[in-house]
């Protein structure tokens, strides 16, 4: 991501950083012009936002039990979804990996699949799935898996992209039937950065799930919606604390399986996240 | 069997002769299986959880192999008959709202980057004033990181109001827990040679902060806050949802409305904002790195 080197010469390059500035500079003058912001609304603003804190605080958790009941539905929801989104997406890198899939434009196919699910946020997903089947878990699990194909049929496809040539030839100068290259060839060499990438992945769908409720898609999401639209703040702020506790959870559990697993870092900027 | 022979004449010849060579490797070696052992019980251990795991959400959330099909059937029922064909009839209506996230995701950014920069500066053990400051400031960017914007966008819609201007500094607060920790540690990654040697001629904490990390920071923060226009464009997509303004609140107000075929057109109109605006900051980062 990060280049020192540029294949343009350096004064244009100068000239070209000096104009982007000014430039930035006036779009963002620009943007914030068209915005609806008035003074009176950052005063009532800051005037609500008094009033709110003081709603706010302390905060209360009314029925520990719901609640946590429903925590434990987000997380199923983002295993279940980050699970089939990698079983689906092991299945398709293998066609969409170049020097694996059986023809060059089946792999264009399958890259393009990927990348169209990718650039739809999982947000709409949901949206779409929850017309499409019915509120509850179910299109929760769909979108998220969806959405976790979208990125990791990219990045298992690369990897596989990248491993070496020699393996794959030598399966198949003994006469190895395609599964069988897969099962021996290819698998054993990217197993430890496919699962880095999966366990990444889950850490995404943990907020996703979160936060799917917001839409309708159960889970702890919709307690949070639920007493946001009561205006009951105090009560909002608990389940807030209870989602933070949450992702935070399971992040450390997350963190503790790639550092007992001794898996390859994978980069931050992944997806969005 | 050879490892058991080797391990029993090592027992021996260790306990004859304790400066032996061979009772040394013979250690190494039973730590070693030792190691191992452990190693494999942790691994079958971890197996076995995320297994555990798997099974329990799995019953847990009633989901079965029926379900996948059944859903996506109805997903190509959904598609083919309710969205398409997308009706671009009202595409032209939608132009405002799609503006509207474009300048909210660019606001948004301002802030996150003004806000960013002071706190990463604060936050990263090359340039932090006083140890104290930056744990309390590190421990700031990592609860707004693990707060997801929507949350944040409820809170503030609550206090500031529907609007474009919420979704702006929704935006903007919650691109700092990516953005600022993206900062600390291009930061703490920079070369500390510079900064020791501007400290040795008795430079001052700003002139250290100008001179010597700022133009070693610039390339990626460059990059960095040019990802950050990208995320802004999904997630300002995803606040129109709680009224945010924007192309997400036409979407969910035609979702709301059984208007699908305008909701398809709102989906394809964010699609092509993604993929347009990720096209151009990928150009303007290769002309500008």
């Amino acid at each position: 991501m990060i280049r020192s080197t540029s294949k343009y010469p350096n004064k244009q390059k100068n000239y070209f950083a000096k104009g982007f500035l000014v430039f930035t500079g006036i779009l963002f003058i620009f943007s914030f012009l068209q915005l609806d912001f008035t003074m009176d609304k950052l005063i009532n603003g800051f005037e609500r936002g008094g009033f709110m804190l003081s709603r706010m605080f302390p905060p209360v958790i009314t029925d520990l039990n719901a609640l946590l009941g429903a925590a434990i539905e987000s997380i199923q929801v983002a295993v279940v979804g980050t699970l089939l989104g990698v079983i689906f997406s092991l299945i398709l890198s293998v066609f969409a990996a170049k020097n694996t899939s059986p023809h060059i434009i089946l792999s264009y196919l399958v890259k393009g699949f990927a990348g169209f699910v990718r650039a739809i946020p999982a947000l709409i997903w949901a949206i779409m799935f929850i017309v499409a089947v019915g509120l509850g878990p179910s299109a929760g699990i769909m979108a998220l898996a969806i959405n976790s194909i979208g990125m990791l049929v990219k990045v298992y496809a690369e990897s596989i992209e990248e491993m070496d040539k020699g393996v794959i030839e030598a399966l198949r100068a003994t006469g190895a039937s395609p599964f069988q290259v897969v099962m021996q060839g290819i698998l054993p060499a990217v197993m430890s950065i496919f699962i880095s990438w999966s366990v990444f992945r889950l850490d995404i769908n943990i907020r996703y799930a979160a936060i799917l409720g917001v839409v309708g898609a159960g889970g702890i999401g919709a307690e949070l919606s639920r007493y946001t639209r009561a205006s009951n703040f105090d009560q909002a702020l608990g389940v807030t604390i209870i989602i933070f506790l949450m992702v935070i959870a399971v992040e450390k559990i997350t963190v503790y399986i790639k550092e007992q697993l001794d898996l390859p870092t994978t980069a931050l900027v992944a997806d969005d996240e | 069997m050879k490892n058991t022979l080797s391990l029993n004449t090592g027992t021996i010849e260790g306990k004859l002769n304790p400066n032996n060579e061979f009772s040394l490797s013979h250690k190494l070696y039973r730590k070693y299986k030792r190691n191992q052992k452990s190693k494999i019980y942790h691994l079958s251990t971890i197996w076995g959880f995320t297994i555990f795991v798997s099974l329990w959400s799995w019953f847990g959330t009633n989901f079965n192999m029926a379900s996948i099909f059944v859903s996506l059937g109805g997903m190509m029922e959904f598609i083919m008959i309710d969205l398409l064909p997308p009706n671009f009839a009202a595409a032209p209506r939608m132009m405002k709202p799609m503006l509207d996230t474009i300048y909210m995701s660019i606001v948004g950014v301002f802030i996150s980057i003004f806000l960013s920069v002071i706190f990463a500066i604060l936050a990263s053990k090359t340039t932090t004033p006083n140890p104290l400051v930056a744990k309390f400031f590190k421990n700031l960017i990592s609860l707004i990181r693990s707060l997801p914007s929507i949350i944040l966008g409820i809170f503030l819609v609550a206090t500031f109001g529907l609007g474009t201007f919420t979704g702006a500094l929704a935006l903007g607060i919650s691109g700092v827990g990516m953005l600022g920790k993206a900062y600390v540690e291009s930061l703490e990654e920079i070369d500390r040679g510079q900064i020791e040697a501007l400290q040795s001629v008795g430079a001052s904490w700003f002139q250290i902060i100008g001179q010597g990390v700022l133009p070693q920071f610039k390339p990626s923060f460059i990059a960095w806050s040019l990802y950050q226009v990208d995320l802004n464009i999904r997630d300002s997509a995803i606040l129109g949802m709680i009224g945010a303004g924007g192309l997400g609140l036409t979407l969910m107000g035609h979702v709301r409305l059984f208007q699908y075929q305008r909701a398809s057109t709102a989906i394809i109109l964010i699609f092509i904002l993604i993929i347009v605006v990720e096209y151009i900051t990928a150009k303007i980062r290769e002309r500008l790195i």
